[in-house]
């Protein structure tokens, strides 16, 4: 495979590719920008143009698409609360109070950083697992998708701020939503009170677009002023100290790497969970907690290098099995099968080329739009200085459009805005949206990988295989451990 | 005994929950297992609030009711921030100070708020978008956020103008 390494890379460097590149970045960077709207649908859309392009370029096109959503969708995130996909929900945890601090530079700084970062890395990690990937992703199975949504699931108490009590109510209501529709494992249709929209359960982009972007925008247009409520720190010093942040709290990024990556391998779970996750442990193991949800920069950084960290490990269940990693990959496949290309394991040995393209194209097109979001992020911290009263009618249309657009049903607008009331109330009455996400992302997972693993091993394999075993520990430490530091402390002290 | 909007909230959720529990009993044994188990413990919850919320000496009595944060997370800060009162001014005043009234206030322009954009969601099935949308934004600028007219105008053919762009023409996707 080395053979390839140099004329592939020297291919992608030609003026034609880098365009394509930068074509497809661009595209995939404003979609991701529009709330409901992500790298599948602008991948989708670019199928077509695709038909006639040789192989590589495709290829070179599709991956700039799907490589940089996971950055531009942060950007709606930290600057109106309204992330443009479900990869980048935790980011707004952290990175929307920064923007109402007036911080919104040093937030998108950091999350640019962040991003090429945790894509370098998921990168780096593919290449090195590339020769072991068979036994990694092999290893993986249900019990350990199980224990995966268990730990997600643990994030509520975690993250359980407010009134614990009401965020569980919150998680119990997430919980329940992700049982409507279609269940995988008895083909019984659950809760769709007779309407066929919801055979295909409560949908995830409507859910976030609403309960984050739509509640906001109500709550904005009440209110007079800018969102940030500070003087917006416009310099580009701002910006540095966001870049420069990712490196301070390098365990930060590096964890949140390491988890984007994991999960990225793991096919069908994705950077939604990834983020979540990466933010659970940015809590867990920060000494000072203080500051989480109300602008803490470790609440981007973490996130922002899982989310993009997982394209990188997406691609190696990709590459190796021809099983999508997510839905991105899975219309890469349609795109490399439209070429004739036959993903599978035969891939990587038959079409060395293409696969390193995948992979050059990874790493340029968000080293691009890491270059690209840093030279906006100073004209981007203007955009919180406008009028709430101009900006969320604003939200509402990109929100509700998006929802729109993403499959054509305007029942996904009445349910975005049935989460948008449902978000608004949550917020008005100190119930917690993160928990009900959480929930709501996790619960599919949690009850199909649940039955499996009772139908195939009985509920013994949670405990008896190693990988499950392990995710259980880790799980137990993550809740226990502020306990424990806290009981140390105290008898610390009492010494 | 306290009738308010928070009581609703918490008396809405326990009806949510009553739905999911006495739905459940219709399914097999493995489809109703996990949504039984989470909806009556939900159930349990709500009830709890509910009662907290019509009584607040039984919340009161309750510690984890009035908790704030869990595992030591006692230090950090409540995330789901209350609304902001509307009249309240903010820290940085310079946008707000010449800032004409709206139309409605607190609630009645949430309510307004929701039911224009209601109004939008449905009008997607009788006008196209890049109709609705201009629409849409000149009635909230205009007639409930009181703005100047050729601003909002402005506002209101740029986004319908830029999504156009961005769908029909660059992206070609008919909605």
């Amino acid at each position: 495979m080395l053979e390839y390494a140099w004329p592939a890379l020297a291919y992608i460097l030609t003026p034609n590719s880098l365009w394509l590149l930068a074509l497809g970045a661009m595209l995939g960077f404003v979609f991701a920008v529009l709330p409901g709207l992500s790298g599948p649908q602008v991948m989708a859309l670019l199928l077509p143009i695709t038909f006639t392009m040789p192989s590589a370029d495709a290829m070179i096109l599709l991956m700039g698409a799907s490589g940089v959503t996971g950055f531009g969708a942060s950007i709606t995130a930290i600057l109106i609360n309204a992330p443009g996909t479900s990869q980048s929900a935790a980011t707004s945890f952290d990175g929307y109070p920064l923007t109402k601090q007036g911080r919104a530079g040093y937030a998108i700084g950091a999350s640019a950083t962040a991003s090429l970062v945790g894509a370098l890395f998921g990168v780096c990690i593919l290449m090195l697992i590339l020769p072991l990937a068979r036994e990694v992703v092999l290893a993986f199975s249900y019990p350990e998708y199980f224990m995966m949504a268990v730990m997600g699931l643990s994030m509520i108490a975690i993250l359980a701020q407010g009134n614990p009590w009401r965020a569980f109510i919150a998680g119990g209501i997430g919980l329940c939503l992700s049982f409507m529709g279609f269940d995988p494992m008895t083909g019984a249709i659950r809760y769709t009170f007779g309407w066929d929209y919801l055979w295909d359960g409560a949908q995830l982009i409507p859910a976030i677009i609403g309960l984050f972007g739509i509640a906001e925008a109500i709550s904005l247009f009440q209110k007079r002023g800018s969102i940030s409520r500070e003087r917006p720190d416009s310099s580009m010093r701002g910006v540095w100290e966001g870049v420069v942040s990712v490196f301070v709290h390098w365990g930060t990024t590096l964890r949140g790497s390491m988890i984007g990556t994991l999960v990225g391998v793991v096919p069908g779970v994705g950077g939604s969970v990834a983020n979540i996750l990466a933010y659970g442990q940015a809590v867990a193991t920060a000494k000072d907690k203080s500051k989480f949800g109300k602008g803490d920069i470790r609440g981007v950084i973490g996130p922002e290098a899982a989310n993009n960290a997982t394209d990188g490990g997406g691609l190696v269940p990709t590459l190796v099995f021809g099983i999508p990693g997510g839905l991105e990959m899975a219309v890469l496949l349609g795109a490399l099968t439209l070429h004739g290309i036959n993903p599978g394991p035969r891939l990587i040995i038959d079409y060395p080329d293409i696969a390193l393209m995948l992979i050059y194209a990874l790493v340029i097109s968000n080293v691009f739009i890491a270059i690209v979001g840093l030279m906006l992020s100073k004209p981007m911290t203007y955009l919180t200085l406008i009028k709430t009263v101009y900006i969320a009618p604003v939200i509402m249309v990109l929100g509700l459009v998006g929802a729109y657009a993403a499959n054509g049903y305007v029942e996904d607008v009445l349910v975005t805005l049935g989460f948008g009331v449902l978000g608004y109330l949550m917020m008005r009455y100190d119930y917690s949206r993160i928990a009900l996400l959480i929930a709501l992302v996790l619960g599919s997972l949690l009850q199909t990988s649940f039955h499996q693993t009772n139908d195939l091993w009985g509920v013994g394999a949670f405990f008896t295989r190693p990988i499950s075993l392990g995710l259980f520990l880790v799980t137990l430490t993550m809740v226990a451990m502020p306990a424990i530091l806290s009981v140390r402390k105290k008898m610390r002290a009492a010494k | 005994m306290i009738i308010s909007g928070k009581s609703a909230v918490s008396f809405g959720i326990a009806v949510f929950m009553t739905v999911f529990l006495v739905g459940s009993f219709q399914y097999s044994p493995k489809s109703q297992l996990l949504p039984l188990i989470i909806s009556s413990i939900g159930l349990v919850m709500a009830l709890v609030q509910l009662a907290a919320d019509l009584f607040p000496a039984f919340e009161q009595r309750f510690g984890v009711l009035r908790q704030r944060g869990l595992l030591g997370a006692d230090q950090i800060a409540p995330k789901s921030e209350p609304v902001q009162d509307p009249t309240e001014p903010m820290a940085f005043e310079e946008t707000a100070s010449n800032e004409p009234k709206p139309l409605l206030e607190g609630n009645a322009l949430a309510l307004a708020t929701i039911a224009s954009m209601l109004a939008f969601g449905l009008s997607l099935i009788f006008v196209p978008y890049y109709v609705a949308i201009p629409l849409f934004l000149l009635f909230m600028l205009i007639v409930l956020g009181r703005q100047n007219p050729l601003v909002s105008t402005l506002i209101a053919a740029g986004v319908g103008g830029f999504l156009f762009i961005i769908f029909d023409i660059v992206l070609n996707a008919r909605m």
